[in-house]
């Protein structure tokens, strides 16, 4: 029971932390499995089940702009940060920052995640500094 | 020959696209099967060999059931999760085929028979709440209960069936087909003023073609022309998807003025003899009647075609998708 609410709370947190490194990693234009890898690269996986739609739905709110183009012998859809997307992402990124300060300052004094006692409460076997690789 | 893993993503992308909307359906699959063939060439150029077919099937078992895939470009529904809600669409579809349109068609019927009031309708909205209620509850039930169950992951990639032929090549197969039988057509048609037996077989001696023929006989030559023109387009260009229905838009208007012209008479045939009155007059009758209904299906069939033209430009318009392979 433990381990599906923590499931369920863990996906709600990265749902939108997602949306976020996307949009980040889109400054640069990728195509979709590259951008799967260089999320990769920066330690986020991300599953090609959420990432396709989620790029669908990007681009369906303007965030993002696409095109079909030829790369090595293959039609690769590539995309890139829209000017409304840059705008969002300042947005969101400010918002981030802001709740990890207001986080920062609500744990403090003394208590961070290494403070917290994440042995004991190892979920699936892992543990709060060691995230799952594949996310939803 | 075509190598295994490439013979079953085929066969994974045509199991993804079974359940995915038409509208979208090319872009998606294009864009799936980028991605299947990067992360092939990625892990084949790591290990330095090409995959067996049970590493791409393990690939594809991990990547999740096709119709799970697909579940997740659909809208997301709150009540019914992704893996279900593809296969919760085609029940519905199948329920109003089977169930909601023969009520519809009856219903229809009475009213036109005076059996029933137009105000009986409610009933029918009742029996498509009912059944929409019950196989929504009953999915709702089956998605918290399949959750937990192995569904999603027992499942083997290489029994999914095996590719259909490409709709480009049944495309070019039935073209081949309409342009032969369009041939004969046009030489059926260009021989009957010569030999009118072809059209009303022994009749032919007791009654003949009313002057009215002559005057639309040209366009019917050219409809027959447009028909072998249409099938040798979609022979030589079958992805235009665009151009048949498009084209009959053309058709059904040139045979709606065929109509018009011989709804403003009702004498098709002539007696040629004092024997082929009597038939002559049965031949008239049965004509008028055909003749007088016939706009109804003029008007059916420019509904659904130009539907379906718009319904192809504007996906033409929309993706500039290439090929999936």
């Amino acid at each position: 029971m433990d381990t599906e609410i923590f499931e369920n709370l863990r996906l709600e947190l990265r749902r939108g932390s997602l949306i976020l490194a996307v949009l980040a990693q889109l400054r640069t234009e990728h195509y979709g499995y590259a951008l799967r890898k260089a999320l990769e690269g920066h330690g986020l996986a991300i599953d090609e089940n959420t990432l396709y739609p989620l790029l669908r739905r990007l681009e369906t709110q303007g965030l993002l702009v696409s095109h079909w183009r030829e790369e090595d012998k293959r039609n690769k859809r590539f995309y890139r940060l829209s000017p409304q997307g840059e705008i969002v992402l300042y947005q969101l990124l400010n918002e981030h920052e802001a709740m990890n300060a207001a986080i920062d300052r609500i744990m403090a004094p003394g208590l961070s995640t290494s403070s917290v006692p994440a042995p004991d409460a190892a979920v699936d076997g892992e543990t709060l500094s060691q995230p799952k690789e594949q996310l939803q | 020959m075509t190598r295994p893993s490439t013979d079953l993503i085929d066969r994974y992308l045509q199991a993804i696209g079974f359940w995915l909307p038409s509208s979208s359906k090319r872009d998606i699959l294009a864009e799936i099967s980028e991605d299947l063939r990067s992360q092939l060439e990625d892990r084949e150029s790591k290990l330095g060999r090409a995959l067996t077919e049970s590493e791409v099937a393990d690939m594809l078992k991990q990547r999740g059931r096709p119709v799970f895939v697909a579940g997740q470009f659909l809208p997301q529904r709150g009540l019914i999760g992704p893996a279900l809600f593809p296969i919760y669409v085609l029940v519905l579809k199948i329920a109003a085929l089977c169930y909601v349109v023969p009520w519809l068609v009856v219903w229809l019927g009475m009213l036109l028979f005076h059996r029933v009031g137009p105000g009986s309708i409610g009933t029918l909205w009742t029996v498509v709440f009912t059944q929409f209620g019950i196989i929504t509850l009953v999915f709702a039930m089956i998605d918290r209960v399949s959750v937990q169950s192995p569904y999603l992951s027992d499942w083997d990639p290489r029994k999914l069936p095996k590719v259909k032929i490409e709709a480009t090549t049944k495309r070019r197969c039935g073209a081949i087909g309409g342009i032969v039988f369009g041939i004969f057509g046009l030489l059926w048609v260009l021989a009957v003023p010569q030999f009118p037996f072809l059209i009303i077989g022994p009749a032919a001696f007791l009654v003949k073609a009313a002057p009215v023929w002559q005057s639309v006989y040209w366009a019917i030559i050219v409809l027959a022309i447009a028909s072998i023109f249409e099938q040798v387009v979609i022979l030589l260009r079958p992805q235009l998807t665009w151009f048949p229905p498009t084209f009959k838009l053309a058709t059904i208007l040139l045979t709606a003025w065929i109509v018009n012209v011989l709804r403003h008479t009702q004498i098709y045939v002539l007696p040629a003899s004092p024997q082929g009155v009597d038939v002559a007059s049965a031949v008239n009758l049965a004509l008028t009647i055909a003749i007088a209904v016939l706009p109804v299906g003029l008007v059916i069939a420019l509904a659904i075609n130009a539907w379906q033209a718009f319904r192809e430009i504007r996906k033409s318009m929309q993706h500039a998708t290439p090929h999936l392979a």
